[in-house]
């Protein structure tokens, strides 16, 4: 199934394990874990790379789901509920048109038409995964308002990311 | 669109797009700026006879750090503008 038959383990490995462990660590608080998350990961990837096909997803976004997944799988082994984070319960599937490099330049080009004080909400929002209330108190403002800054930029925002 | 941030930034940690990283830096330092006191700011550059502060400017109303002269006036990093004491 995989059209790129020669994809070197090891060159994967030196292109993303950075990335799988700043997506681990981000997500899961515990070093340890996120280090040891991220093995595991490397280990699946190894097992299905053979069943990897190009054609569906770029190797990037592929090795991303199954990141995103094992996240998930890690949280749902906890004794005690944990609450999975909205982001990783709705993103089980591979989203190739959504999740590539061009999306995220868009993203960067759209974040800049806002002005600063809505854009530093928005990074506290979805970068930082901080609730309003908490931003309103980094950035010293009432909550009312940062509710306000944070709709008027989400309206500027849907119009430049379609 | 709620939605599809919470995706697209997250994805952003993984991939490190260069052009949002950008982004997102330069506004966390914006915020790094705002969270800090002129008090916090003040430095002294030993042996130059200056001193560096972040001031608010007038016109531009930004912050940014500048070198005040001895009369206290400055020139704003951000709009380049000259403020008089």
């Amino acid at each position: 199934m995989n059209t790129a038959k020669e994809i070197n383990k090891e060159q994967v490995y030196k292109d993303y394990y950075e990335k799988v462990l700043r997506l681990c660590s981000f997500k899961i608080s515990n070093t340890a874990d996120a280090e040891d998350l991220t093995s595991k990961i490397f280990l699946k990837v190894y097992e299905k790379l053979d069943s990897f096909d190009q054609s569906k997803a770029s190797l990037s976004t592929w090795i991303y789901t199954i990141a995103n997944n094992s996240i998930i799988d890690y949280y749902r082994c906890f004794k005690y509920h944990v609450e999975i984070q909205e982001d990783l319960a709705t993103d089980k599937e591979i989203d190739e048109d959504l999740l590539n490099d061009e999306t995220l330049s868009e993203l960067a080009a759209a974040l800049k038409k806002l002005p600063e004080r809505e854009r530093m909400i928005v990074v506290l929002r979805y970068y930082e995964d901080k609730t309003l209330k908490d931003i309103a108190v980094t950035l010293g403002m009432s909550y009312a308002n940062t509710k306000l800054l944070h709709q008027k930029a989400l309206m500027t925002m849907k119009k430049y990311l379609q | 669109l709620d939605n599809k941030l919470k995706k697209l930034f997250s994805y952003q940690r993984f991939a490190g797009n260069k052009d949002l990283q950008k982004v997102i830096d330069d506004t966390n330092a914006s915020m790094d700026m705002l969270s800090l006191d002129d008090d916090d700011l003040t430095m002294a550059s030993a042996g130059m006879g200056s001193v560096s502060v972040t001031k608010k400017c007038p016109f531009c109303r930004q912050k940014s750090s500048v070198i005040v002269e001895n009369g206290g006036s400055y020139m704003c990093g951000f709009c380049g503008k000259q403020v008089d004491k």
